[in-house]
């Protein structure tokens, strides 16, 4: 028996994928694309793959990470049959999603009610909200409404042998048991396919106010950006761009939400604190969205993460870089800068002075032939041996992500 | 079983923790017999008072070799019963370990030892205009050591979030002894997955933390706090509902029910709450001194359109004092008026709250026993207090049946067991109407991949695969 | 457990007390509160703890003349500082005086405590020992003698005791003239309301200047001072050992001798003593003839600072120094007063008074605590006297004789002779300058 015949077998024809439009990673090419439907077709898939010893790639996710070779054989995995809001509690502030439902149609749900998710990763909207919690990158937003991880509520996934687990629920506090579903938040699919996500609603804020502190250099916004960092009120984000949309001069941008009174009272608190006025943005959502996405706009994408403190000197560095692209949270001392260069020397050299600095650096995404993947990985021993471990137990054949370590 | 420690080993243990950090006499194990839970009575065979990373490493390998179960307790104050001994374990205790170790206030980060408590970091960061959020009830005696291992929440969670969103970074001891660091605030890029999120909330299983990194905020310039009285739960309900879905970000929602409003003011901690009342809710507003009347206003307006039959509102902290009384004193006033108090836990969806709570009524005549609950209203946490007298086997008997409907009908719901209190051995029994065989068989790998050995708090958390809880 | 049925009588009187242990729902908030746990990280040594002890006794678990029940219910300070915070409002101090009394007749207490407790329920022993540590104190030889005694063992006790009594010399008020052209306050019109003042039993044998200062700012106040003849040591000393017949026979003293007085309020210019004679009906609890009397006799006790700020107090002259303020507490924990010491000294124009951190946790005097327990005292009083001395005042102010000694012994350790006083002695300073004694 053939391998298609064998999948058929297992899910039936319809669950074969067409593929169009999968973004695989860098060199990836799976001899077969599939796509269940639900958590169910999921896990006979895995079992199937388990005992045939058949790799499986989830993409949806990670698609923007690290070269993918497999000397096995492997099948691409992908959530897009999956989609569709299951639930929505708005009255409850819950709603549960299949795993391949655009983020999209995730904020159309919500917007009549008022109600949004408060997250502002690079093109947020582009994805599926299972990639989303995969991937768990909350945005500059964190600041003000809290990570990915404080907010998903419940999640189902498929182990690489098969198994289905219900974790969490849809409640805000709960702590049945270890909290597994940390490990799926941001787990880039190392320990399961992700199949069903519930994720807590916010109210829309009533009022959005973006500010903007325009600079002619970088360095010049270390200051500001510790005084935000160290001012009586947490922005709900700050950021620090290399090109502001409206005038292509560095800048920080400050978002306030509240209630009218409380922003205007929030903005005369931070400007007392700045000792400086700040300029108010009217065409908020492009701008916002604009910014969000500066630092994740090129070929070269580099993590970067370091304390509030410590961003002065970071911004020194990332000043004479050559970067094309560059959006770091203040708040959080953390964010990207991209490179357009292919060859990536310029990138090299940026991740050697970051990390110097004492900075944490990561490649994010380059071409699948770039030498930046070959640098050191950040995690350190314990967390090496601990993924192992955990990975056994999530998948003791090692079916998922088939060449990773 | 280990029925005794050798002279050696406890001559060992006082080697590294010193002589009097070794308790081992049988009369003096008593104390330890029970953490906040009570039900239950289980004496150690010793208990260590370490006071470093160092000797807890060193206290953990030795028993370790030893084969002996440590159950790590940090103030002993947790309701389900995490902290109770296991028979032939030795508790390793954190009250020695509480130093705050660093406070940097441009990164709002501090460094502390597991044996801090609560409260004692926000009065020691207040000069630097910062504090720590989590404020679980217990905050002036529970530890932060047993706030990461519970994942504790708190009255102002329902704003600021719960325990795990402040941790940054943990040192951890080990099952076998050995320090490994997880998480770390500057750490982001690195994509790692979050064993730190995993570890908070492990109830001792996976390892002990000997030194927390945690975030602080800044020091809220206001506050305001509005007391709704209203006729029934269901109107206390509906209000809450709407004052969550407006918009509005209250910093905490809390009900007391007319049962517990009875125990109150019949006690002598009487809050002033009329007894006729069948619901009372505080809501509490903190944040830029400007927004806040109204704010308070407008959640004063969702009070009365459900049908409010009186506000109160604090504008001086004595008042403000005085509002929360009422709440805050429910679980002594109950102390005092029973023998025994069971404090239960379990969340909810929201909405679902003045159904469950008509249940939890009729349960409680069906057992014929008295339930008051108080609960954290904004995220659905309820805490139905049972009443009643651990002599009377009987009634001890429907405790244990009434718990099992209470824990069944929040499941059905769509809630959980426990939403701020753990499961330590209390809630085993309840863990298989949440997670299913294959679930708890998750639960248990994962646990020894962090704790190979099983001697890290055994007999917690998880029921045994063939069912055995206790 | 080797005898059940001596233990069960033991436990008697520890299990009639079962509706004081009933409310302690084991919830921990007493923890931090207490300074021995604070410090040694011993949930035996923790107010739930010794509870929990207790409630061992009454179920037959534990021997009433074990190391463990004797080791910790003695090791309690009895500082009470567990009571404002609990939660369900356990009377702790009741239960430890009880326990201490079940302790006791299940093994003696030491001779030291014994022989202090002896001294002090008898009026001619008092006068004899206190004569001669007066004697000592004036001569300058406490201090020499102190000097050179051994820190630890039988010499540690001695010379904890002789610093003590050193400590017990009159505070350094800054000297300052009466006021130009005062003149004494003039006539009580009408009636006025009948205080009657407790001498006490160290009080009046090293604080007689604070109980002089004491009659005359009640007087100053408008009181009508009067004698309360016949009265004796107010017993507080034997109950907290849980000498609880010798304290009820001393209580009886007192009940009587106020009823005699005639007076309406009784001052009490010592923490220590209030707190016991405010709990006289507890005492007598299970004293049908006594009960009511106890209780009435409790109901009139006050606070000598309590007593001056219902009238005001009446305002003096300057009296410019800063005072490092310790709360008592058997003040502040016992009696809940926390304020009205603290307006006494802020009627004094030119008082800076800065409350210490921490002023909230006993010193470590507790009674004899410091002569009997001089190292776990005397690591507590170390800690007051950094707080006190972090305050960089003229000198330390705390209105209980116990911890004025033991402050003012800690700070003489440090070589700081500044001394401790009372709040009455510098309102009745700030009088004297005032004019208002002439």
């Amino acid at each position: 028996m053939n391998k298609v015949e064998a999948i058929e077998d297992v899910l039936g024809v319809e669950a074969l994928g067409s593929g169009v439009g999968l973004s695989l990673p860098g060199g990836a090419t799976p001899e077969h694309v599939v796509a269940p439907r639900d958590a169910e077709e999921c896990a006979r898939l895995m079992r199937w793959a388990t005992s045939s010893g058949i790799g499986v790639l989830p993409v949806g996710v990670g698609a923007r990470s690290r070269p993918f070779e497999s000397e096995g054989r492997w099948v691409a995995l992908s959530t897009e049959r999956m989609d569709g809001i299951e639930t929505y509690e708005a009255a409850d502030l819950t709603l549960t999603a299949a795993a391949g439902t655009p983020m999209a149609d995730v904020a159309a749900a919500m917007r009549p009610h008022k109600q949004w998710a408060p997250f502002d990763p690079p093109r947020v909207g582009e994805g599926t909200i299972g990639g989303f919690v995969s991937v768990a990158d909350s945005g500059p937003l964190w600041a003000g409404y809290g990570e990915v991880r404080n907010h998903v509520l419940g999640a189902t996934i498929v182990t690489g042998d098969g198994r289905i687990l219900r974790l969490g629920g849809r409640v805000v506090k709960n702590v049945a048991g270890f909290d597994l579903l940390k490990l799926v938040v941001g787990g880039r699919g190392s320990f399961g396919v992700v199949t069903s996500v519930c994720i807590r609603a916010f109210p829309e804020p009533i009022e959005d106010r973006v500010l903007v502190l325009a600079s002619a250099s970088l360095p010049e916004l270390a200051g500001p950006a510790l005084q935000v960092a160290t001012a009586p009120i947490v922005p709900v984000s700050s950021v620090i761009v290399d090109r502001l949309p409206t005038s292509d001069t560095p800048g920080l941008v400050i978002r306030l939400h509240g209630s009218r009174v409380t922003v205007d009272a929030d903005q005369r608190r931070l400007e007392a604190h700045l000792g400086l006025k700040l300029a108010t943005i009217d065409n908020r959502a492009t701008f916002a969205a604009e910014v969000s996405n500066r630092g994740a706009s090129d070929d070269i994408v580099i993590r970067v993460s370091t304390l509030p403190s410590l961003l002065g000197g970071l911004l020194g560095v990332v000043d004479g870089a050559g970067a094309s692209s560059v959006g770091l949270d203040a708040y959080g001392a953390r964010g990207r800068v991209s490179f357009s260069e292919s060859e990536g020397s310029q990138a090299a050299r940026f991740l050697d002075a970051a990390s110097a600095l004492g900075a944490t650096v990561a490649v994010e995404s380059a071409p699948h032939t770039s030498p930046l993947w070959a640098r050191a990985d950040e995690k350190t021993s314990h967390e090496a041996e601990l993924m192992d471990g955990l990975r056994r137990a999530f998948d003791p054949e090692g079916v998922l992500w088939p060449t990773r370590s | 079983m280990i029925r005794s420690l050798s002279p050696d080993v406890i001559a060992r243990l006082r080697d590294i923790v010193g002589a009097r950090n070794v308790i081992s006499e049988p009369d003096r194990l008593v104390v330890y017999e029970s953490d906040g839970l009570t039900a239950y009575r289980v004496s150690p065979l010793a208990v260590v008072l370490p006071a470093s990373t160092e000797e807890v490493s060193a206290v953990v390998s030795l028993l370790g070799r030893e084969g002996v179960a440590v159950i790590p307790r940090g103030a002993g104050t947790g309701l389900s019963g995490g902290a109770l001994p296991t028979a032939g374990g030795v508790v390793v205790g954190t009250a020695r370990m509480n130093r705050i170790l660093s406070i940097d206030e441009a990164d709002r980060l501090a460094r502390v030892q597991p044996g801090v408590i609560n409260s004692r970091l926000t009065t020691a960061t207040e000069p630097y205009g910062l504090y720590y959020a989590p404020d679980p009830s217990s905050q002036s005696t529970c530890t932060l050591g047993g706030n990461v291992a519970e994942n504790s929440g708190g009255p102002h969670c329902l704003k600021y979030g719960v325990t795990s969103r402040y941790v940054t970074g943990l040192t951890v001891v080990m099952g076998d002894g050995r320090v490994v660091e997880l998480g770390g605030a500057h750490r982001w890029a690195a994509g790692t997955p979050d064993f730190l999120g995993l570890f908070v909330g492990s109830e001792g299983c996976f390892g002990i933390a000997t030194e927390i990194e945690v975030r602080l905020l800044p020091l809220t310039e206001g506050v305001r706090t509005i007391l709704g009285i209203f006729e029934t739960m269901e109107a206390a309900g509906r209000a809450v509902t709407e004052i969550i879905g407006s918009g509005l970000m209250p910093a905490a929602v809390e009900i007391v029910d007319k049962a517990t409003i009875e125990a109150v003011e019949a006690s002598v901690f009487a809050a002033g709450y009329p007894t006729d009342a069948g619901a009372a809710l505080v809501i509490e507003f903190d944040g830029t001194e400007a927004g806040l009347d109204e704010e308070a206003e407008a959640a004063a307006r969702c009070c009365r359109a459900n049908g409010a039959r009186e506000i109160r509102s604090a504008s001086t902290e004595e008042e403000r004092v005085a509002l929360w009384k009422g709440r805050k004193k429910a679980f002594g006033a109950m102390g005092r008026i029973a023998p025994d108090l069971l404090v239960q836990d379990a969340t909810v969806p929201r909405t679902r709250l003045p159904e469950v709570l008509a249940r939890i009524t009729e349960i409680g005549e069906e057992y014929d026993l008295k339930i008051a609950n108080v609960f954290h209203a904004g995220d659905g946490n309820l805490h139905p207090n049972i009443l009643f007298d651990r002599n009377d086997q009987d009634e001890v008997d429907r405790v244990e049946a009434a718990s099992k409907a209470i824990m069944t009908l929040c499941v059905q719901v769509g809630g959980t067991i426990t939403g701020e209190h753990g499961v330590g051995v209390d809630k085993r029994q309840y863990m298989t109407l949440v997670h299913n065989e294959t679930e708890l068989d998750m639960l248990r790998r994962v646990r020894r991949v962090f704790d190979p050995s099983g001697l890290l708090n055994p007999g917690k958390v998880v029921p045994d695969p063939d069912g055995a809880v206790a | 457990m080797a005898d059940t049925i001596v233990n069960g009588k033991l436990a008697a009187a520890l299990e009639a007390q079962s509706d004081r242990l009933l409310p302690c729902v084991h919830c921990g908030f007493c923890l931090p509160a207490c300074p021995t746990y604070n410090r040694l990280g011993d949930e035996n040594d923790s107010p739930r703890g010794r509870l929990h002890l207790m409630n061992a006794v009454v179920e037959g678990r534990l021997d009433p003349a074990s190391d463990a029940f004797q080791t910790h219910i003695d090791r309690c300070l009895g500082c009470r500082a567990c009571e404002p915070v609990c939660p369900s409002g356990v009377e702790y101090g009741a239960l430890l005086e009880v326990a201490r009394e079940t302790a006791n007749a299940a093994r003696p207490l030491p001779r030291l405590t014994r022989a202090l407790l002896t001294i002090m329920g008898s009026r001619p022993l008092r006068s004899v020992v206190f004569g001669g540590g007066r004697l000592l104190r004036t001569l300058g030889l406490a201090r020499v003698l102190a000097d050179r005694l051994p820190k630890s063992g039988r010499g540690g006790e001695l010379r904890q005791a002789l610093s003590m009594l050193e400590a017990s010399r009159a505070g350094s008020i800054p000297p300052g003239p009466v006021a130009h052209g005062a003149r004494g306050l003039p006539q009580r019109e009408g009636s006025a309301v009948r205080v009657a003042t407790l001498d006490g039993c160290v009080q009046a044998g090293l604080y007689s200047r604070v109980n002089r200062a004491t009659e005359r700012t009640l007087d100053a106040n408008g009181y009508e001072v009067v004698s309360m003849r016949g009265q004796d040591c107010c017993g507080a000393l034997h109950a907290h050992a849980g000498d609880l017949e010798g304290a009820r026979r001393l209580a009886k003293r007192n009940i009587e001798a106020f009823e005699r007085s005639g007076a309406s309020t009784l001052a009490v210019n010592a923490a220590g003593c209030g707190a016991t004679m405010t709990d006289y009906g507890t005492l007598f609890e299970d004293d049908a003839a006594w009960r009511e009397r106890a209780e009435r006799v409790a109901a009139a006790v006050s606070d000598v600072s309590e007593v001056l700020v219902q009238t005001g107090p009446r305002r003096g002259a300057m009296v410019e120094c800063s005072v490092a303020y310790d709360h008592p507490c058997h003040l502040m924990h016992a009696q809940g007063v926390v304020e009205a010491p603290l307006s006494v000294l802020r009627a004094v124009p030119g008082v800076d008074v800065r409350v210490v951190e921490g002023a909230d946790e006993c010193c470590g005097g507790a009674g004899i605590y410091a002569m009997t327990h001089p190292d776990l005292g005397g690591e507590i009083g170390e800690d007051k006297v950094d707080a006190v001395r972090a305050q960089g005042a003229d000198m330390a102010c705390t209105p209980n004789a116990g911890c004025m000694m033991q402050i003012g012994s800690g700070l003489l350790r440090r070589g700081d002779d500044t001394g401790t006083v009372h709040p009455v002695e510098i309102l009745d300073e700030s009088y004297r300058r005032a004019g208002y004694y002439r």
